[in-house]
């Protein structure tokens, strides 16, 4: 079954004016619950945008998207933020932490945002998670005191703390050295087997690419390839 | 709860610079409560001295222009004591008649209530500290006085402190000779004058050649020359009160203008992680509350131990001008947030 199903979709900003931008066109393509997939394109092809339309970050104006069979246009703003917090997690190059909090409060954000979830367990989930991403040690250090891969490391953790049907990966080894992000790679294909989370990656790196099972090439807002490996 | 937990996340950012600013919050709060307290002194005065509007003041320096002075008018000194009659139960207290300037002039400060009934006319009085329950603020009692009989006596206020009266005027003095000032704006009284001690006359009808050969200096109409030495007094105070005030509050609003970037970023972080808008705005708005409520219950847990009477004026302006200005730099921000990507909010240098 399809957990992303994008048809038509496209996206402009300033539609109307005179500095109207015509970012994504007519973009459809379906991707499995399970699968991990590539998205690669050069700087302003539209993969930011597209992903962000995904996430649920943004709007789009054409076209229909539905996320596990239901269609997206329909949500309203609680029913957006609902997804965003328990059905995406969001890693992206430049982290995205709270670098005055801990790696435990970073952590526990989207859990606290939950709203189902008692305190005892946001603790003990936190740990469990933090402890996967090999960072146990690090649970009640500042995130401004970490690395840079320790710090995608946090940042994962938290995409993942509502368990998330798709995890969406913006250039997320794009600020890291090779042997660093090969790790962050390796992280993102263990958590797509064992707990079979859908894994979308936007990324500049053939090797990254590689690593997924599929690569979707986007140029000038349009998809110009699809090729499962 | 989880509500709370989240607004900790925006409240605890930066803290050491939180806490600074808090502290400065509070240093000018403490001086923005007791400057408010004597300008609403001073405004009481001055509602006071209205009531002797069209009346000709003059200066009396030596003994014979007091003795003119007397003779010719009725003298308003700092103060005339007044006799209670024996066997009341008060033979440690002492009543005063005050005058006008003692309201200009004066460094005493009530703890409560006001130097006079702003809306009667008749005797009023405050108390020293330690008579405020025997004679509590808005009571009315009698008092008998040597050669005026039984006087009705509006409690209008509680000094903050006992009070003596020494050297021509009024000092703190613990409770050795507690004073009751009395306050008579319709000079329904008609004090003894060899007992008083003052330095002002009030003389109607009297013929201004006559007083200035006598050594009577006129200081011209007594509510205009009240007027004007309060508005040369007060002119400055509200100048540098206001100076002061913003002084201290540019260190907390300038903090919150200069986090701004901070700011949009945790709240597009939070929005990322499935926090809708307005829990970010709340979330943020109680934030601001946090940390402009600390400073605020530490100033009046500080100003009841100084024992700087806090007017609610004095309470209220502030807390509405850094409420509002809160409120309005959170409508700012999520004017802003919703105008940009949150993605893009994310990226910028702040958190990478």
């Amino acid at each position: 079954m399809s957990l992303i199903e994008v048809k038509d979709l496209e996206k402009y900003y300033n539609r109307g004016k005179g500095s109207e931008f015509h970012a994504l066109h007519g973009i459809s393509f379906e991707i499995e619950a399970g699968e991990t997939a590539a998205l690669m394109g050069v700087s302003g092809s539209g993969k930011t945008t597209l992903l962000n339309i995904l996430g649920f970050m943004d709007s789009f104006d054409e076209g229909t998207y539905r996320f596990d069979g239901e269609d997206v246009s329909a949500f309203g703003e609680r029913a957006l933020a609902a997804h965003r917090n328990r059905s995406i997690g969001f890693v992206m190059q430049s982290f995205g932490l709270i670098l005055s909090q801990t790696v435990y409060e970073n952590v526990s954000l989207p859990l606290l945002l939950n709203g189902d979830i008692g305190f005892g367990e946001i603790k003990q989930r936190c740990a469990d998670l933090i402890g996967e991403v090999g960072l146990k040690e690090k649970l009640h250090s500042r995130t401004d005191e970490l690395s840079g891969g320790q710090q995608q490391r946090v940042a994962i953790a938290r995409a993942m703390a509502n368990g998330p049907k798709l995890l969406i990966a913006d250039e997320p080894t794009g600020a890291l050295d090779s042997t660093t992000a090969g790790e962050i790679v390796d992280l993102f294909l263990k958590l797509n087997r064992e707990r079979g989370t859908t894994v979308l990656i936007a990324t500049h790196d053939e090797r990254v690419a590689e690593a997924c099972g599929r690569v979707m090439r986007i140029e000038d807002g349009r998809i110009v390839s699809d090729r499962r490996l | 709860m989880k509500f709370l937990t989240i607004a900790k996340s925006f409240a605890l950012r930066s803290i050491t610079g939180k806490i600074l600013t808090a502290f400065e919050l509070l240093i000018g709060l403490l001086i923005l409560f007791h400057t408010v307290n004597r300008l609403a002194d001073f405004d009481l005065a001055a509602r006071y001295t209205e009531r002797f509007s069209g009346i000709a003041a003059y200066e009396t320096f030596d003994d014979e222009a007091k003795a003119f002075a007397e003779s010719h008018g009725t003298p308003l000194g700092a103060a005339y004591q007044l006799q209670l009659e024996p066997g009341g139960g008060m033979d440690e207290v002492s009543v005063f008649l005050a005058g006008k300037e003692l309201f200009l002039n004066t460094p005493l400060e009530l703890c409560a209530g006001e130097w006079f009934d702003p809306d009667g006319t008749g005797l009023a009085a405050v108390v020293p500290y330690s008579l405020r329950n025997s004679f509590p603020c808005g009571s009315t009692r009698t008092l008998d006085l040597v050669g005026m009989g039984r006087e009705k006596v509006y409690i209008s206020g509680v000094l903050s402190s006992d009070v003596t009266f020494a050297n021509s005027g009024f000092v703190n003095f613990g409770s050795a000779n507690r004073v009751i000032l009395l306050c008579d704006p319709n000079g329904a009284l008609e004090p003894d004058p060899t007992i008083g001690v003052y330095s002002y006359t009030l003389i109607e009808n009297a013929d201004p050649a006559e007083l200035k050969k006598a050594g009577a200096v006129t200081v011209g109409m007594m509510a205009e020359a009240q007027k004007s030495e309060r508005d040369h007094t007060l002119a400055p105070l509200w100048f540098f009160t206001a100076a002061l005030f913003v002084l201290f509050t540019c260190g907390y609003l300038g903090e919150q203008f200069l986090s701004l970037s901070e700011r949009t970023k945790t709240f597009a972080v939070f929005y990322m992680c499935g926090a809708p808008r307005r829990t970010c705005f709340f979330a943020q708005l109680a934030a601001d509350l946090f940390w402009l409520i600390v400073p605020f219950v530490s100033a009046l847990a500080l100003a009841a131990a100084l024992g700087v009477r806090v007017r609610p004026l004095g309470l209220l302006i502030p807390f509405v001008y850094l409420f509002a200005g809160s409120c309005l730099l959170s409508l700012a921000l999520l004017h802003y947030v919703n105008k940009q990507s949150p993605v893009q909010l994310i990226k910028r240098r702040f958190y990478s």
